[in-house]
């Protein structure tokens, strides 16, 4: 059996080497400072794609959340308690485990994959199948694709029988996807079709169109959150259907004298939830002596508020929903990011790559308080470290 | 007008494209570099974008 084993390795690994391969590992820092309110992520991730045969490659990737965040377990609670240092903390670990298969044929390419992810509260099964075909002598591609997840939330069992205004939160992840009998999971899913249109412009210039629709079902509230409603509080209770379109547009143009392009896109956003949003980003893209290369990025972002969002429930509510999300409320943010990255043939690797990257936010929530506190000043700064090689 | 206008684009030869292979000139190229950022603006926004995949309402964040 052993000698089976080592046998197939070996015929794979054979392949492997044959062919053309592409191997990148990733690690990625998060952190989030709301004064006392710190969430930090750090997130391994590797990918690996093989080309098995001309024209037919498959690829697997594994990546990971190592997530540490205080959730204020009542929002909007009375002014007598004080939500921020009683926010208690949460940790937790996500894993999520990825295959796929691409074929190409002339102008055509085909994707699949499916990718499993868990961690002690949610599990998610998702589908990707795109195509893309170039046409045009290359100067034109049409990608369509679908995207299927169905997911399983942790929940409380006793909120099964209960009205929306009587349910409570789930107060850990202890006993999720156990036969905990208080436990139970709540179904999501999630359908995403987009289309995608790249156009050669110039010699010099690049435009790209996306649309997207997608359509999520199920339940779509945080089974962690409750908001004060005035007498009682209670989980909060969104709408379980949300559709949603969005469209980009992004141009690129090549500076030859500089070594650098420059990029600039646009994408909005609308839901049946009333969020609607709007986003512009420039990047500046140089090349550098000694094969480096530098990107500089600035991107604003705003979104009005869902109409069932509101700061106080107890005195003006919005209907039957109610929500503790301030991502539900109307928010803007700035971002601005460098990156650095170098690239170039070592021994008998066709390509040797070392990228890092690093991107700072701010995120203003005017409407959003917490009881009568408002929500301390919101950064968020993510670095990215990248090794990656091809064969 | 977009639309119409990209319709509309002159036809690149192959011997023109030189700086059309510049990889900064190729959309996607930087996908690895950009999938920490994305993720975070996933969770950190309530508008969606158009080339993300992520879906699903668990607000377990």
């Amino acid at each position: 059996m052993g000698r089976a084993i080592a046998a197939l390795l070996g015929v794979v690994g054979s392949t492997a080497l044959a062919q053309d391969a592409r191997v990148e590992a990733r690690t990625s820092w998060f952190h989030e400072s709301r004064g006392p309110l710190r969430a930090s992520a750090i997130s391994p991730a590797v990918t690996a794609d093989v080309e098995v045969v001309p024209s037919v490659s498959v690829n697997a990737q594994w990546e990971a959340d190592v997530v540490s965040a205080a959730t204020i377990a009542i929002v909007d609670s009375p002014a007598d308690v004080d939500v921020i240092t009683s926010a208690t903390r949460m940790e937790d670990v996500r894993h999520a485990l990825g295959a796929g298969l691409m074929v190409q044929h002339g102008g055509l390419e085909l994707r699949g994959g499916y990718t499993y992810g868990f961690e002690r509260d949610y599990r998610s099964h998702g589908v990707v199948l795109s195509t893309r075909l170039d046409v045009r002598d290359d100067t034109t591609s049409f990608e369509l694709m679908y995207a299927g997840a169905r997911d399983a939330v942790c929940g409380l069992r006793e909120n099964d029988a209960l009205e929306p205004t009587e349910r409570g939160r789930l107060p850990g992840a202890d006993g999720c996807f156990t036969r905990d009998a208080e436990r139970t999971t709540r179904g999501v899913s999630t359908q995403t079709v987009a289309a995608q249109w790249i156009q050669v412009i110039r010699a010099d210039a690049i435009a790209r169109i996306n649309v997207s629709l997608r359509h999520e079902a199920g339940f779509l509230s945080s089974p962690y959150r409750e908001v004060w409603l005035g007498p009682w509080s209670a989980q909060e209770h969104h709408p379980d259907q949300r559709s949603r379109g969005a469209l980009g547009v992004e141009l690129r143009w090549a500076l030859a004298d500089i070594r650098s392009v420059i990029g600039g896109r646009i994408d909005a956003s609308h839901d049946d939830w009333g969020v609607s949003s709007v986003s512009g980003e420039i990047t500046w893209r140089a090349r550098l002596p000694a094969h480096l290369r530098l990107r500089a990025r600035v991107r604003a972002y705003r979104q009005v508020s869902a109409f069932f969002y509101s700061d106080d429930y107890a005195n003006a509510p919005r209907g039957k929903y109610f929500t503790g999300d301030r991502e539900l409320s109307a928010m803007c943010s700035w971002l601005g990011g460098l990156g650095l990255s170098w690239e170039r043939a070592v021994g008998s690797l066709d390509a040797l790559r070392i990228g890092l990257s690093a991107d700072l936010a701010r995120a203003d929530y005017p409407d959003f308080h917490y009881g009568n506190v408002a929500v301390p000043d919101g950064y968020w700064l993510v670095g990215s470290l990248i090794l990656g090689g091809s064969l | 007008m977009l639309l119409a206008a990209l319709c509309g684009c002159a036809h690149v030869a192959p011997w023109e494209r030189e700086l059309l292979a510049d990889p900064a000139m190729t959309f996607g190229s930087e996908s690895e570099e950009d999938a920490a950022t994305g993720h975070a603006l996933d969770y950190r926004e309530g508008g969606v974008r158009a080339e993300s995949t992520h879906g699903g309402g668990c607000g377990c964040r």
